[in-house]
């Protein structure tokens, strides 16, 4: 078993405070405003927060049920401690690692399946910081840390939709 | 210059009438911001405010409409510019009576967090919807801009179902307090709607114009 190591992203970000807290004449645009002018997205506007999981122990079986059921392409796997300790079971997991192999997924465990460890970003990290260790880490999910809690996922798909966004914008970054 | 470019801009009326509409779609904005900020701070002064932002909204609306009939812009794109300010205008009214609603329940806490990204999407959605507009008037292509609007409004819609499935583990005490609560929850993911299909009438009147 590899040792847990979380591959961890935080990103200070300043947020011009002053006028977001101004209400009687509320620039809508204010809170999304860098300190050098650009207008970014924030992960918690496009990221999943309904965090699906299943305990390490569990068949194979019952998490590619749970996948099905709730149509979702990840699942969260829980080890024993802390929430960083999760690993992600993907459909790609399953289908390369399980069912193209012609194993039988009721006879492997979620552990046996599962990736770790998690890719984690902070909440308040840049989008193009979170494409940037998708790349690098040539994952599809990142997911993202209120501290030590995890608060949510963001997929590609996520992420080129926040891209469009901004882009629509005219506030494409580098 | 495009033509629709050159439509919209002569002239002093309609000069006014195009700043009052930005000036619409403007409080529109503020008034969803103020509706995110009263739910995320539980603070119903915020929300009483959003009412006030309607009434000024009514008024605008009132004097485009009335600026516009009373000569502004040939015939032709009267009626096109005062359907879009109308359909802004239903946004308006949604926001309101979601934040009357909103007075009148209790917030279940396992669907408020999901609440308030909605009203943050909708936030988002109504600024993209008025850098539509400035775009549609620089005579720019509007597919990008609408594009966005509608990736709000299925991001919405994903969170919409997601809390129609939660708030049915939720109970209630009486018919009266899940029929306001079902209606908090139906105005507050109906607005992307009423704004995606406001965007895809500024591209009608782009595309027609062209």
């Amino acid at each position: 078993m590899q040792t847990p190591c979380i591959f961890y992203i935080e990103l200070e970000l300043e947020v011009d405070h002053a006028r977001w807290m101004q209400y009687e004449q509320v620039d809508p645009l204010a809170a999304f405003v860098m300190a050098d002018g650009r207008f970014v997205m924030k992960l918690r506007e496009f990221m999943t927060t309904k965090l699906e999981s299943v305990d390490h122990s569990a068949s194979a079986y019952e998490a590619i049920e749970k996948m099905v059921d709730r149509r979702i392409r990840s699942l969260l796997v829980r080890f024993p401690g802390s929430e960083r300790e999760y690993g992600v079971m993907t459909a790609r997991d399953v289908v390369f690692k399980v069912l193209a192999k012609g194993i039988d997924p009721k006879a492997v465990k979620a552990s046996d399946v599962a990736s770790r460890p998690l890719f984690c970003v902070n909440k308040d990290a840049e989008l193009g910081e979170v494409a940037r260790l998708m790349e690098e880490a040539n994952v599809g999910r990142v997911f993202v840390c209120d501290g030590e809690k995890l608060a949510g996922v963001i997929s590609l798909i996520d992420l080129m939709a926040a891209k469009l966004i901004e882009r629509a914008r005219g506030n494409e970054l580098s | 210059m495009s033509f629709l470019r050159k439509a919209l801009s002569q002239g002093k009326q309609e000069q006014k009438v195009l700043e009052k509409i930005k000036r619409h779609l403007g409080l529109l904005c503020e008034a969803c911001n103020f509706f995110k900020n009263a739910m995320e701070n539980n603070s119903p002064n915020l929300m009483h405010h959003v009412a006030e932002l309607e009434r000024e909204g009514d008024a605008i609306r009132r004097e485009i409409i009335s600026d516009v009939y009373e000569g502004a812009f040939l015939p032709y794109l009267r009626s096109d510019l005062c359907k879009f300010v109308e359909m802004v205008d239903n946004v308006f009214d949604t926001v309101k009576d979601t934040a009357s609603y909103y007075l009148d329940t209790k917030l279940p806490h396992e669907i408020r967090e999901e609440c308030v990204r909605v009203a943050l999407l909708n936030v988002g959605t109504c600024e993209m919807l008025s850098i539509t507009f400035d775009a549609m008037l620089q005579g720019e292509d509007l597919h990008e801009k609408t594009l966005a609007i509608r990736i709000y409004e299925k991001k919405v819609d994903d969170i919409k179902f997601s809390l129609f499935r939660d708030v049915r583990k939720v109970p209630v005490e009486n018919f009266w307090d899940g029929r306001i609560l079902a209606d908090f929850i139906s105005g507050l993911t109906g607005i992307t709607d009423i704004i995606e299909d406001a965007s895809d009438y500024l591209q009608i009147i782009s595309v027609s114009m062209r």
